[in-house]
């Protein structure tokens, strides 16, 4: 059976990462790919992501969050995505390590963690890497504005975080694309769902092959 | 000279909590100074991981999520717990750390594939604070294992303590191996004698390290 791939959809939050995931749920069939998310998508990792969202977790240094992160993510490797790209399922996840380099390395400024972040990666993901990180692109006063104006949203602490914080992620997920050049492709997000929906479907469904 | 962080280390069932308990008792007796914690755990959010560590979810995990998980809290522990006392001038001792991370994840667990990884992490999460001494509870792995399984008044059942005598094997060369790493200082003690005289092995350890 041929190795199925792992596309992982990422962005500052209020992005619309998670409206983007659920516009590609009502289109594929339950089956024809799995999705997931990170932190989380194992029930271990779920419970790491509860641990990472208490007050400790947020205002923790870079570091631990680093390690916590990388913990969550072997477990959901080992779990989840490799059992079904192996079988022949993509892989479409919310989040991946893309957030990692952009909340820690970047967001936090520990950029003494930048040569440690590529080097636990090829260790831990090994043969495992996404073939595609679609960043949904947007400025942190536009997803500010988009998460205010959502009444259903329920803030997380992280949401909390003030706009340079975001817009430092926002550069971390630009720094990761140019570090893997044709591995990462960045979506104007600052348009209507329906619209990017439609990029973000043709990126996948070239990357899976339909 | 660097303020004293150490390690009290063993098998489960090694004694390791007693002994730590009469040190604290002897040294706030003498009036010194010193703060103690254990790993995984020692602040909030690494307590948080310990729980987690020690779930049913926790104990099934592969040997990598594990080493990673401890090493998220280690270094939790050291922001929060260690290094702010070490900074004052303070003593620290710790129930188990690192040593423990290569006995359990790494030879108990039989992923040898982790050990160069275990040594590269330790150095990043300790930065320029590892451990300066370490004291292992000898005990030989039949000798703790039947200590663990005969005593029902142990509360809490931890980590693997109903494990196979080829478990508490594969731990006992874990700590033998972390005692011939170069870059470790790490005395034996032998645990196999009455619990008094082991205190006074380990308090001779503590006071020539702490120069109390």
């Amino acid at each position: 059976m041929k190795k199925a791939p792992l596309i992982i959809i990422d962005g500052i939050d209020g992005s619309g990462k998670t409206t983007q995931a659920n516009l590609l749920k009502e289109r594929l069939s339950d089956g024809q790919v799995c999705f997931t998310r990170q932190p989380g998508g194992t029930p271990l990792s779920e419970k790491i992501r509860d641990v990472f969202s208490s007050t400790e977790a947020v205002e923790a240094s870079a570091q631990t969050q680093f390690f916590l992160m990388w913990a969550s993510r072997t477990n959901w490797l080992e779990k989840v995505v490799i059992p079904n790209i192996e079988k022949g399922t993509p892989v479409i996840s919310n989040r991946g390590d893309s957030s990692t380099y952009a909340y820690q390395v970047y967001a936090r400024e520990a950029h003494d963690l930048e040569e440690e972040f590529w080097r636990i990666r090829d260790f831990v993901m090994d043969k495992h890497k996404a073939k595609v990180h679609i960043i949904i692109d947007i400025s942190a006063k536009e997803a500010r504005r988009r998460m205010n104006l959502d009444k259903n949203r329920v803030k997380s602490l992280f949401d909390l975080k003030p706009l340079d914080y975001h817009e430092r992620a926002r550069a971390g997920f630009r720094a990761f694309s140019e570090k893997l050049p044709g591995q990462v492709i960045i979506v104007d997000g600052d348009r209507d769902r329906v619209i990017i929906h439609k990029e973000v479907y043709s990126i996948v469904s070239k990357a899976c092959g339909f | 000279m660097k303020t004293p962080f150490i390690v009290i280390d063993g098998l489960d069932g090694s004694g390791k909590t007693t002994q730590l308990k009469l040190l604290c008792e002897r040294a706030e007796r003498e009036g010194k100074k010193f703060i103690l914690t254990r790993e995984p755990g020692g602040a909030p959010l690494s307590e948080a991981l310990r729980e987690l560590f020690k779930s049913e979810l926790g104990l099934k995990a592969s040997a990598l999520t594990q080493l990673l998980m401890v090493t998220a809290s280690r270094r939790n522990c050291m922001e929060e717990a260690v290094w702010p006392f070490l900074a004052q001038g303070i003593t620290v001792f710790s129930d188990r750390c690192d040593s423990s991370t290569l006995a359990y994840q790494v030879y108990a667990k039989n992923a040898p594939e982790l050990e160069e990884e275990f040594w590269r992490l330790r150095k990043l999460v300790f930065g320029e604070y590892p451990p300066t001494t370490y004291i292992f509870l000898d005990v030989l792995p039949r000798v703790a294992r039947n200590r663990v399984v005969g005593d029902d008044t142990r509360g809490e059942i931890s980590h693997f303590d109903a494990a196979p005598l080829k478990f508490y094997e594969r731990v006992y060369e874990g700590f033998r191996a972390f005692e011939n790493h170069p870059t470790v200082k790490m005395y034996s003690v032998n645990g196999a004698r009455c619990r008094e005289e082991i205190q006074e092995d380990i308090y001779r350890i503590v006071k020539a390290e702490c120069g109390w």
